[in-house]
């Protein structure tokens, strides 16, 4: 056998149980529901073909416009801030203060926590009138504060807020994980040679952190583009479509106007859009992303 | 000895009862059944135990799903071919896609053949015919009413509402029974954050429905709502009851505010709550209040009970139909003051017999005019979505009144373009 | 034999370089920090305890009442007789466990293909694997519900376990945690005459606890909160889980919110096992290789 033929064979070996599961419980359903993009499909009957009519009715659908500006304001704030400040939680969080356990595990709450609960801790924390938020922001000698959800103007930053803290846990947990494939060794060396904390972070670990850091970032902006839930417990994509988003349109064009081939279409762009994002990431990952190797 | 003997006895009579239930299990017919708080309505087992009691060769299998999925789940279930019998269409979004996606089977041919009486029904069921054809029969039949808490009203000696109120006598009353400032302001009045409780006030009128008639007919209702919740200020306002994730329910029943306007489905929780000793609230209902000068009417929205068309138990299904949505079924809701959608003048009786409720009540359930929140219509779930969303930005003061009307309008023209 | 401790070392951490005064003040207001977002972050869950604690009515009261004037402890005996809990905690338990194992399993191995094999389709398939979490589930929900069901597995917990255990979100963490290690390492370990799949048990294993400590919570977390998984496929009572019997406490028109809360916190308290015996693994797992060296 050829080594290149063997190698192949360990390949998929190794990559077999994962991928029979992935093949029949995934990648069928996803192709299936991209062929239905090109479908009339009203979960019932037969499939009609349209070709690109739902593509062309998209163009003209205002709830879409709105609901894909929204996905796309939503994206360039929350994946900057969320990687920003999860990344300044693990490095803060990840070795030599006492007590560091505890403070991990209460930022990992809000991950956790129902979604209810957040919803309401939230609600009152943006309270116009009687909220935390803007009686801080009264003594700051803000006069007008923002009434936050009942505002078009605020609604979409409110649940951006709540988004980056409440997400903020979960991609630490993954900056934690990374922080210690950082070989010890390297750090040594740096501080041998004389590097500050500023210097070794900037040379020794946010240049080996850079997989972990790819990975959170494609992560934040597949979650960022299939927002729903957060939305939807805060402000159910109102006040009137001030924070709708693509996914929570998608779902409403499914399962309320029952139009799964204009659904269909819909989840195809998203998809199109991030494919087209991943792969350039991917080239570019050559550029910044280092490995110990 | 004694003890084997009995041990004996015992497997000797589990094997028989055995033997019997694995008999008696083969000759059913085992229909399946869907619905929602199946276990903690407390009235649903109720129909079904007494349905398999008259029907002892029929077993119902029933799936209870979380009310706010309902529609998703079975919509779900049907397109991946499990077979569902029976099952309630809990809203007209899915009950028209079921009537246009033919999921569900006319029972206009079995209602001739059984001659089934349609009188008791009323008005409500020309509201769930599809060109022509009756898809179901209605098992509930609710609509809205105005209650009031008496010893508020009797504290400040403000009079009790009558069921000829208007609007403007609403309104007046509300800004009576108002008092104190700020966090300990207590509303004359609550107006739930539901689009339903702001529309209402328009389809009163009369001039059509919201999927085909002019949305200038909410423009006075959205006003008196504004007026009561801006300007009187004598009820909290859309943006802070969203908000606060206010529920009438809780408000309702710490006495804090007057007058609910609220639907019939209220009555069971308010009597059940006080048996559980949750609340001493003295309370009454009056039929809704109407416009000036107009004939009374009222809202309401009507669940019924559908067959699907590939059941493999036709008869059987059917007799299930029958009985959830007929005089039987009716008789039980009733007593657990639900209001079915079968109505004559014993099921009434039937409500008012319920400790707690209100002597005075029982003309507040006597209906003329019944108009319903959405007619079937197969773009009732996009234009609901729309109608909902225009309301709250007028609501929140987002949008002038007059904007979110207009708006109102060009969207749904949008709506209709874009699914033809 | 090859020890896989001959790279890395006692750990040096930013935080431990912290002597100078400067440094002690930064540490100080790191403090004052973390403390002030730990307590926003603990918000929502004593708010979760505090509603458990009330009566219905008194839930949403506003502003919030942080606590209870008359605390109801028996909500928390209410839920074990009002819904069959203890059987939704068990079947909770049960796919929870099950599925984190068997993602830990065929993730880990797809993932030390994609990372450390050379193999003519790896970019390729491995785009694809990412691609599929591209697509949002609502247009998924009912392509995969047919394919369940015509294997005939809806209404079976098997149904959930064969749909999550193959997520490509563990085969992407993974691989990007793998491609970190060294690559002389493997190849020395090649030299000794290991096989690849020695090389994946006894090397590759082992230093990757750090990400597969936080593979376990993330995926513990996520099939334990998993409620569209168990609403779509489960409809029997005897297979419910906790998520699933939470929401019968929400009614059509009215919602138990004390008791939801009730339920809640006892069904946070496995995660928070899970989360603090799994993250000494993902901050110390490296350097207790290094000690033996």
């Amino acid at each position: 056998m050829k080594p290149s033929t063997r190698k192949r064979l360990t390949a998929y070996c190794f990559l077999l149980p994962n991928l029979i599961g992935f093949l029949v419980f995934t990648l069928i359903p996803v192709v299936a529901a991209l062929g239905l993009s090109f479908m009339r499909w009203d979960s019932y009957n037969p499939t009609q073909f349209v070709g690109l009519q739902n593509f062309r009715i998209m163009l003209r659908d205002s709830s879409f416009r709105i609901s894909f500006w929204n996905t796309i304001y939503f994206t360039c704030a929350t994946v900057p801030l969320t990687v920003i400040v999860s990344l300044v939680l693990a490095l803060a969080l990840d070795k030599g203060l006492k007590g560091l356990s505890v403070f991990r595990a209460i930022h990992f709450f809000p991950h956790i926590a129902s979604t209810v609960a957040v919803a309401v801790v939230w609600q009152f924390l943006y309270n116009a009138d009687m909220g935390p938020i803007n009686m801080f922001l009264k003594t700051m000698g803000v006069t007008d504060p923002p009434r936050w959800t009942a505002s078009v103007t605020w609604a979409m930053p409110a649940v951006i807020i709540m988004g980056v803290w409440k997400s903020a846990g979960y991609y630490m947990i993954m900056f934690l994980a990374g922080l210690q494939g950082i070989p010890n060794h390297l750090y040594e060396a740096a501080t041998i040679d004389g590097a500050n904390g500023w210097h070794r972070f900037r040379y020794v670990t946010l240049p080996l952190l850079t997989p972990t850091l790819f990975f959170v970032i494609i992560m934040n902006l597949i979650y960022s583009f299939k927002v729903f839930d957060q939305i939807y417990i805060m402000t159910q994509g109102g006040p009137g479509r001030a924070t709708s988003v693509l996914v929570y349109y998608i779902y409403v064009q499914a399962f309320v106007n029952q139009n799964f081939g204009y659904a269909s279409a819909m989840a195809f762009v998203l998809f199109l859009i991030l494919l087209v994002i991943t792969i350039v990431q991917f080239r570019l990952q050559e550029k910044w992303v280092q490995f110990v190797n | 000895m004694r003890n084997n003997r009995s041990v004996i006895l015992l497997v000797v009579v589990a094997l028989f009862l055995a033997m019997a239930c694995t008999a008696t299990a083969e000759e059913k017919t085992v229909l399946r059944f869907a619905c929602w708080d199946y276990e903690v309505s407390g009235y649903d087992p109720q129909l079904i135990k007494a349905f398999e009691e008259s029907n002892p060769d029929i077993k119902v299998e029933v799936y209870d799903m979380p009310a706010n999925e309902y529609g998703d789940k079975v919509l779900i279930m049907l397109a991946g071919g499990e077979d569902l019998d029976v099952f309630y269409a809990k809203d007209p979004t899915l009950y028209s896609g079921l009537v246009l996606r033919r999921q569900i089977m006319p029972i206009d041919e079995l209602v001739s053949r059984d001659g089934v009486d349609l009188v008791a029904y009323g008005g409500v069921l020309d509201n769930i015919i599809i060109d022509g054809k009756l898809y179901g029969l209605p098992y509930r039949s609710d609509f809205w009413i105005l209650y009031y808490n008496k010893d508020l009203f009797d504290e400040w000696g403000v009079p009790y509402p009558t069921n000829n109120w208007t609007w403007e006598d609403y309104r007046e009353t509300a800004k009576q029974l108002t008092h104190g400032e700020g966090a300990n302001r207590k509303h004359g009045a609550y107006i739930q954050p539901w689009a339903s409780s702001y529309f209402l006030f328009g389809l009163q009128k009369g001039q059509g429905d919201l999927v085909e008639g002019e949305y200038s007919m909410l423009k006075d209702g959205l006003e008196l709502a504004y007026q009561v919740q801006l300007v009187d200020k004598s009820a909290a306002d859309y943006a802070t009851n969203q908000s606060m994730g206010s529920h009438y329910r809780g408000i309702f029943e710490r006495g804090n505010v007057g007058m609910l306007y609220m639907g019939t489905w209220y009555i069971q929780a308010l009597v059940y709550d006080a048996m559980q000793g949750l609340h001493d609230v003295n309370w009454g209902i009056v039929r809704m209040p109407q416009w000036e000068g107009l004939e009374h009417a009222t809202i309401g929205n009507v669940t019924p009970v559908v067959i699907n068309s590939k059941t493999k138990h036709k008869e059987a299904a059917w007799r299930l139909a029958k009985f959830l949505g007929g005089k039987d079924g009716a008789e039980i809701l009733a007593k657990n003051q639900i209001m079915p959608g079968y109505v004559d003048s014993t099921i009434l009786e039937r409500f008012a017999e319920a400790p707690g409720f209100p002597p005075d009540g029982l003309d507040a359930l006597v209906t003329k005019k019944v108009y319903m929140e959405w007619p079937p219509h197969r773009l009732v779930g996009l234009l609901g979505n729309m109608v909902n969303e225009e309301i709250v930005l007028a609501m929140t003061g987002n949008k002038s009144i007059d904007e979110a009307i207009a708006d109102m309008e060009a969207r749904r023209e949008e709506i209709f373009m874009l699914n033809p | 034999m090859f020890e896989p401790h001959r790279f890395g070392n006692d750990r040096v951490s930013l935080t431990s370089y912290a002597r100078s005064p400067k440094a002690v003040t930064a540490k100080g207001l790191l403090y004052v920090l973390l403390i002030a977002s730990s307590i926003t972050m603990l918000l929502p869950f004593l708010w979760m305890i505090s509603a458990s604690l009330k009566t219905n009515l008194d839930v949403f009261e506003f502003p919030i009442q942080w606590v209870p004037k008359n605390p109801q402890w028996s909500n928390y005996v209410e839920i074990w007789h009002k819904i069959d809990f203890a059987r939704y905690y068990f079947n909770t338990i049960k796919l929870t466990v099950i599925i984190t194992l068997a993602q830990l399993l065929t993730c880990s191995l797809a993932a030390y293909a994609f990372a450390k094999i050379d193999f003519p389709e790896r970019n390729a398939l491995f785009v694809g694997y990412i691609a599929t979490m591209i697509v949002p589930f609502q247009v998924l929900m009912i392509p995969q519900f047919i394919i369940l069901r015509n294997l005939g597995l809806v209404n079976t917990h098997l149904a959930l376990i064969l749909l999550q255990s193959f997520s490509p979100f563990g085969v992407f963490l993974l691989r990007q945690f793998y491609l970190n290690v060294p690559n002389e390492l493997l190849e020395a370990a090649r030299i000794d005459g290991l096989s690849e799949f020695g090389i994946y048990r006894t090397i590759m294993l082992p230093l990757s606890r750090p990400a597969l400590a936080t593979l376990t919570i993330l995926t513990f977390v996520f099939v334990w909160n998993d409620f569209l998984g168990p609403l779509i496929y489960l409809h029997s009572p005897k297979l419910r889980t906790i998520q699933l019997g939470i929401r019968m406490f929400i009614s059509q028109y009215s919602a138990d919110y004390a008791l939801i809360m009730a339920a809640s916190v006892c069904s946070l308290v496995p995660v928070v096992i899970i989360f603090l015996a799994a993250q000494k693994y993902f901050v110390e797992g490296i350097s207790f290789s290094g000690l033996k060296g």
